[in-house]
């Protein structure tokens, strides 16, 4: 048996398995002096590692990781998320408001020209405005709470939507201005 | 009777954080053993067992039924200590020589107790000289004394990886220690 093969099989046994060919080892390390060192070596580091086991301070980390877990209540995450949902749908919300009473003219001078339909189909967008707004939040948080996410996925999943929303609201007040400007001239 | 691991982890699903209390009281000791022999850093390894146990707490219901809790606990630590080590590289160089450790060891002589320390403290050093890829293994496989098999499902690596990357350690420590290893 030469060297290399010698010292696998010795290390198979300080790994604490059975070799067929340690006899033959043994007897190697009996004819080969730097093998025999070097078992006897490896067998010193083997006792070195046995006897500082043990030797970790004591911890209790039970509390700490108790208390760190408190601090992260999900009833806490919950209401945190909820009300910053609810403030990014307040802010989407004045947004759309804004956007359709531009497109409806109400902030022009010429109030007597809104007709009744105009007023009723502007409530009717708003409504519907605030009841999206306030479902998106709570949904978003919801989904949130449930996946555990950061909450900075939040954040950027709400600027991402209402980025969306705000063009939209602008490409229909563009359509509507253009059908107005567009009706004038017919006149 | 003790409850089961696996017993604790549905009682912690169903929200039942005094099971997850009794996890990390059960497994503390381990997770804390791995993190000190990984990071060389009571401190250190402290806040690295803390954020291993709130990280298996958050992922819990990710927990493969078939595994044991403490291979997958330990996929976690390790996990973290290889995270903190990488943020220590970026900060700081730690002075291994300083190392010294507040060691319990009872029902021994001073003189016992203050060679185990030195032992200990020197054997510390040496380990933060292998190669990450070598401790982990050597440290799970000596301290927290797990088979072959269970270092390689939480290392994701062959079992023959394993066994190299082991013998590859000891030697490694072998020359580190020669000294301490000839006056024993």
């Amino acid at each position: 048996m030469n060297c290399t093969t010698a010292r696998e099989v010795l290390n198979s046994v300080l790994d604490g398995e059975e070799h067929p060919d340690l006899e033959e080892a043994l007897n190697h390390n009996k004819e080969c002096k730097q093998c025999d060192i070097w078992y006897k070596e490896m067998k010193s580091v083997l006792g070195i590692l046995e006897s500082s086991r043990d030797c970790v301070p004591e911890i209790d980390l039970a509390d700490i990781v108790n208390a760190r877990l408190t601090k992260k209540n999900p009833l806490r995450r919950l209401a945190a998320v909820t009300v910053f949902a609810w403030l990014a749908g307040l802010f989407i919300l004045a947004a759309v408001v804004f956007g359709f009473s531009r497109s409806m003219n109400l902030d022009s001078i010429i109030i007597s020209s809104i007709n009744s339909y105009d007023f009723l189909k502007t409530g009717l967008i708003s409504i519907l405005g605030v009841v999206f707004s306030i479902t998106r939040a709570l949904g978003t948080a919801f989904w949130e709470i449930y996946k555990n996410n950061e909450f900075r996925t939040v954040f950027v999943r709400f600027v991402a939507l209402d980025s969306l929303f705000l063009l939209l609201s602008a490409f229909i007040w563009r359509r509507r201005k253009q059908t107005s400007i567009s009706l004038n001239l017919v006149a | 009777m003790q409850t089961s691991d696996s017993e604790l982890v549905q009682k912690c699903l169903h929200g039942d954080n005094s099971a997850f209390d009794a996890l990390v009281r059960r497994y503390q000791k381990q997770v804390f053993g791995l993190c000190c022999r990984m990071l060389g850093d009571d401190a250190e390894a402290a806040d690295a067992a803390q954020e291993s146990f709130i990280k298996a707490y958050n992922a819990m219901s990710s927990i493969n039924k078939d595994r044991s809790f403490l291979s997958w606990m330990f996929r976690i630590a390790n996990n973290c200590c290889i995270d903190f080590l990488r943020k220590r590289s970026r900060r700081k160089v730690v002075s291994f020589e300083d190392i010294e450790g507040n060691i319990s060891d009872s029902g021994s002589t001073p003189e016992r107790i203050s060679m185990k320390k030195e032992t200990a403290r020197i054997l510390q050093a040496a380990l933060m000289h292998l190669p990450e890829k070598f401790r982990a293994p050597l440290v799970m496989f000596h301290f927290s004394e797990m088979k072959i098999k269970e270092i390689s499902e939480i290392l994701r690596k062959p079992e023959g990886t394993i066994k190299s990357d082991l013998h590859q350690a000891r030697e490694m420590l072998r020359r580190r220690l020669e000294g301490v290893v000839i006056e024993t």
